[in-house]
């Protein structure tokens, strides 16, 4: 690398301390950048070059062009599974971010408690998903011998299928992957509490402020780039969740988890339609880059 | 009035705390149940006679060996992705070169990269590197997974630390390299172990990632291998609580003994990011 | 050839650069497709070391084999039991397959047309193809020859999906066994609902079965197209099983919102109690009775499906489990021989004895075992498989990918919907392209 840089500004670099300190830098950056590139970018090209062909069961019957898009947007399952996806990613912040939030007041209100809390809150996001799956489908076995349908019981309550009522099923993998991730969200807000001087809300009660009104000028306001970077990485966390869904629902009843996730696990792995397999995470990939976009330019401003 | 909110967030926070972590005391009760417990109706927290055969089963069906697996990947993955992304984060605080701003885009970017979409291809290139099933393939994959969380991390702390600190150092006769080593990086210690939190907990916890790489059950990791009790007769839920439990300590003693450091080092993260 | 063998060692080289860095724990190991002389890899769902019976007897299967011809090692490489087939054909192609695979006959086409299974009348000795081929079960024997050439032998003949009943359960409304005729099966069904426990369950969410399917055997073999490896979905018998699904719902006997249970759900509900009756996987027979706690496990049995208009009782045989040599096995002696062990009558005795199954072998059989107790569920199996209604997946299914999933969609529908029977099933036909 350091050749290439030299062989490419021949005569100024030589002694000049500013070329050598770009080199320096280039040099220090290049590792993680090739990793990363070799890991997550080649292969990002390598699908793209897939979803243009038609691909079974590992056998490639060649080049098809835009077939596979074509396909994929021309049925309406596809455009319902980006509008689960929505929800799904949505609809978890919108739980986890308020709960969140009220938790870390409630942390740093109670003191040492309160970092008992935040640790005993730590141990669901130390779990794996697909364990943590398995473990909520046990909770929730719809049967005399399920906790969850026992509880019920004490209070006359027969059991309920959360997971196969296509009402239901939703809300609960929902419910169960905030369950898994809440805790960062928690710990990042708990920290960025912190971060706000005490003094300010001294001034404030002095003033007369609610506790309403401090919220909103106060806490809310100088918490707020911790919680862009929640729903940052929440945002892109629960729009590529996968795992959860596959053990608890495998995408039903009738299709009512199907994320974009899910139809990529279903069509790529379960299908071995492995062209439009591809074709679907070249589509996950630009909604995640559009979302990543965004979020960029949120904080990217922010910060100014 | 101050009292009674006092007694309300007491309330909500032991209630956070059951549903946090009942499941997990609920999973520790049925993994020492005998299999005629399990589905007994009512379903009992306190077994009548506990019992460690599901653990035993665990350790006779080695899993034990995926569990070492798990930790080697992960200990691997986690520490060159904190040493290349510390390497990174501080050059893109303390030099200029050219491409800066769009190398440092294309670090966010990468984590916007749902890996697991990315699979099918991964995995062919895998094969043609010969990385496929081997050793090295699962600490590559997570390492590259985490080194742009890294970079970020860290990145944010050395933005904060004053450039003089660095002079000063070098005014006592250290070289930038012993400033650096001596000086700034004991100041990240938070952003790092933060970072290298972050990262153990999705090698840790993959499952993805690691069914589709490797083929050997040598070379298995412990979430795969406990699938493997959800297998061709129906669901061992003994066994698989006893290894959920099983998998879920290693993560929460590096929680407990790195608590402090973890929410300095997300607050960092968070706020000067 | 030549090329085959460079691309290996440059992976050799390349993964044992990787792997430098790592712990000795690794070394040694058959991470690669290569396979020493005398060592034989096996990919199967089974574990060496596992504890189930049917392991165990894989174990000692082994044991004895190894024993027998010093010097060779089989290497079992356990794989998740629904990815087999993925598995291998991908490792074929990246040529690092196992020598010998297990995998489900439904999928033996599609691996066939990859050319990854080696023609066994070539590799198998002659003594074997004389005295043990004309042994086996003739309906699973058949089904591995394609085109002439056998690619797989049938291992532990067995009736698939069938269904599983607590005779305490039917006692209470005076049955000793479930009706074998589909108005007569709704009755009971109806009034085994009771509390919290339905009288039938159906699992509607796994990949590689559908309840749907199994209940439109009761029309008997001919609801498979020989030709396209198709049901015709919106013909007649297709409407009159979707009537049967909706009036085990309306009458309560299935419940209305249990819409994607999988078999291990249903197994799991059952075991609490929470079915009278159930489809399930048959050789699970041991492991339901094991983990039987809402009702005694000994009072669980097995029974065929119910037919239409008088026609034998059904059971569909299938998917079950075969077993392929990999054309580009490196010591086709050694793997076939193992083949052979796994096949012997002493192994087919013990798959029987300790493990509850089916022996691969008919003539092993007449051995005293079959007529003690404990063979009650080997023979009851084997009455099953025997029945007039036995039959097997057509050798070529069509989508076999995806049938099962739509045609488990359009069951969640008729259960959990009121959209007319025909809408859904046109909808499914869609689905499928067919």
């Amino acid at each position: 690398m350091n050749a290439q840089t030299t062989r490419q500004r021949p005569a100024a670099g030589e002694s000049d301390p500013a070329a050598a300190a770009r080199r320096a830098g280039l040099a220090l950056v290049v590792p993680a950048l090739g990793v990363v590139v070799a890991v997550n970018v080649l292969p990002a090209f390598f699908g793209f070059y897939s979803s243009l062909r038609a691909i079974f069961f590992f056998g490639d019957d060649g080049f098809i062009g835009w077939r596979n898009y074509a396909e994929l947007f021309a049925d309406p399952a596809t455009w319902a599974a980006i509008r689960r996806s929505m929800i799904f990613t949505f609809g978890s912040l919108g739980l986890a971010v308020p709960l969140a939030t009220l938790a870390a007041m409630g942390i740093r209100k109670l003191g040492a408690w309160g970092r008992l809390l935040l640790t005993v809150l730590l141990v669901p996001w130390a779990m794996s998903p697909i364990v943590v799956a398995l473990l909520w489908k046990w909770i929730l076995l719809p049967s005399p011998g399920g906790l969850l349908a026992s509880i019920l019981a004490h209070f006359g309550i027969e059991p309920i299928n959360l997971l196969s009522h296509p009402d239901f099923a939703m809300p609960t993998v929902i419910a169960v992957g905030v369950w898994r991730t809440f805790a960062f969200a928690a710990i990042i807000l708990t920290a960025g509490l912190g971060q706000i001087p005490a003094d300010l809300y001294r001034a404030a009660s002095v003033d007369g402020l609610t506790a309403i009104e401090r919220f909103r000028r106060i806490t809310f306001p100088l918490l707020s780039p911790s919680l862009l970077i929640v729903l940052s990485v929440l945002t892109i966390s629960y729009f590529n969740e996968v795992q959860i869904i596959i053990g608890l629902t495998a995408g039903g009843p009738i299709h009512s988890t199907t994320t974009l996730g899910y139809q990529l696990f279903e069509v790529g792995f379960v299908e071995l339609n492995q062209g439009k397999g591809n074709a679907i995470a070249i589509v996950m990939f630009l909604i995640n880059l559009f979302l990543i976009v965004g979020y960029v330019r949120l904080l990217g401003g922010g910060r100014k | 009035m101050r009292y009674v909110t006092r007694i309300l967030a007491a309330i909500c926070a032991f209630a956070a705390a059951i549903v946090a972590i009942g499941p997990i005391v609920w999973a520790v009760s049925t993994s020492v149940k005998r299999n005629n417990e399990i589905f007994a109706v009512p379903p009992k927290l306190i077994p009548s006679s506990a019992t460690l055969d599901h653990y035993g089963r665990l350790i006779a069906e080695g899993v034990h060996w995926s569990f070492v697996n798990s930790a080697i990947y992960s200990i691997i993955a986690v520490s060159s992705a904190v040493a290349l992304g510390t390497l990174a984060g501080y050059a893109f605080v303390r030099f200029e070169f050219r491409m800066k701003n769009a190398l440092l885009h294309l670090f966010m970017a990468a984590m916007a990269i749902p890996s697991y979409a990315l699979l099918l291809p991964t995995q062919i290139l895998f094969v043609e590197l010969g990385l496929f099933n081997t050793p090295a393939a699962l600490p590559i994959l997570y390492a590259a997974h985490v080194i742009p969380f890294a970079v970020w991390m860290t990145r944010a702390h050395f933005a904060s630390v004053p450039i003089e600190l660095e002079h000063a150092a070098a005014v006592d006769g250290y070289t930038r390299f012993e400033a650096v080593w001596r000086v700034v990086l004991p100041g990240a210690k938070p952003a790092l172990i933060a970072a290298a939190a972050f990262g153990f907990l999705y090698a840790w916890n993959d499952y993805i990632t690691s069914t589709t790489m490797i083929d050997s059950p040598e070379l298995r990791t412990l979430p795969v291998a406990l699938i493997f009790f959800q297998g061709f007769h129906g669901r061992d839920w003994g066994a698989l609580m006893a290894g959920a439990v099983i998998a879920t300590i290693p993560p929460v003693v590096l929680f407990l003994a790195f608590r402090r450091y973890l929410i300095g080092g997300f607050s960092e993260g968070s706020v000067k990011g | 050839m030549t090329e085959k063998k460079t691309g290996l060692t440059r992976r050799h080289a390349l993964a044992g650069a990787a792997g430098l860095g790592l712990a000795a724990p690794f070394v040694n190991r058959t991470a690669l497709g290569q396979t020493p002389s005398g060592q034989i890899r096996v990919w199967t769902f089974m574990s060496a070391a596992g504890s189930s019976p049917r392991e165990k007897v894989l174990k000692s299967i082994i044991d004895d084999f190894q024993a027998k011809h010093p010097g060779t090692t089989v290497v079992v490489e356990s794989q998740p039991f629904q990815e087999l087939e993925t598995r291998y054909v991908a490792a074929i192609a990246q040529r690092r397959a196992p020598d010998l695979i297990w995998m489900r006959d439904t999928f033996l086409s599609l691996v066939v047309d990859r050319n990854a299974l080696a023609n066994l009348d070539e590799e198998l000795t002659p003594e074997f193809r004389r005295d043990a081929i004309p042994d086996l079960f003739e309906a699973f024997a058949r089904k591995s020859m394609f085109a002439g050439k056998r690619v797989s032998l049938p291992l532990w003949p067995s009736p698939a999906q069938i269904v599983f009943y607590r005779r305490d359960a039917l006692r209470e409304i005076g049955l000793t066994a479930p009706p074998l005729e589909w108005p007569k099966f709704i009755d009971a069904a109806a009034s085994l609902t009771k509390g919290p426990r339905f009288g039938f369950g159906l699992p509607t969410s796994d990949n590689s079965v559908s309840a749907f399917l199994n209940i439109m055997t009761g029309f008997g073999p001919g609801i498979f197209d020989e030709a396209t490896g198709r049901i015709d979905l919106t013909g007649a018998q297709a409407l009159e099983t979707a009537e049967v699904v909706r009036q085990l719902v309306s009458r309560k006997a299935v419940s209305n919102t249990l819409l994607n249970a999988m078999g291990d759900d249903i197994q799991d509900q059952f075991a609490a109690g929470r079915f009278a009756m159930a489809q399930a996987f048959a050789p699970r027979f041991q492991q339901f009775q094991q983990i039987a706690a809402g009702y005694d496990g000994k009072e669980l049995a097995v029974s065929a499906w119910p037919s239409f208009g008088g026609r034998p009782p059904a059971v569909l045989l299938g998917p079950y489990w075969t077993v392929g040599l990999s054309p580009q096995s490196q010591n086709k002696a050694t793997a076939v021989a193992f083949l052979e062990a796994l096949y012997s009558r002493d192994a087919s005795l013990r798959w029987a004895r300790d493990a509850g199954l089916v022996p691969d072998r008919r003539s092993v059989l007449a051995d005293p075992f079959f007529q003690r107790p404990e063979a009650a569920v080997s023979n009851e199996f084997q009455k099953l498989l025997a029945g007039q209604g036995a039959f097997t997946f057509p050798q070529r299914i069509s989508d076999i990918t995806r049938i099962f999933t739509t045609l488990n969609i359009a069951l969640q529908k008729l259960i959990g919907t009121d959209a007319p029977s025909r809408t859904i099933l046109t909808e499914a036909k869609a689905t499928l392209g067919w």
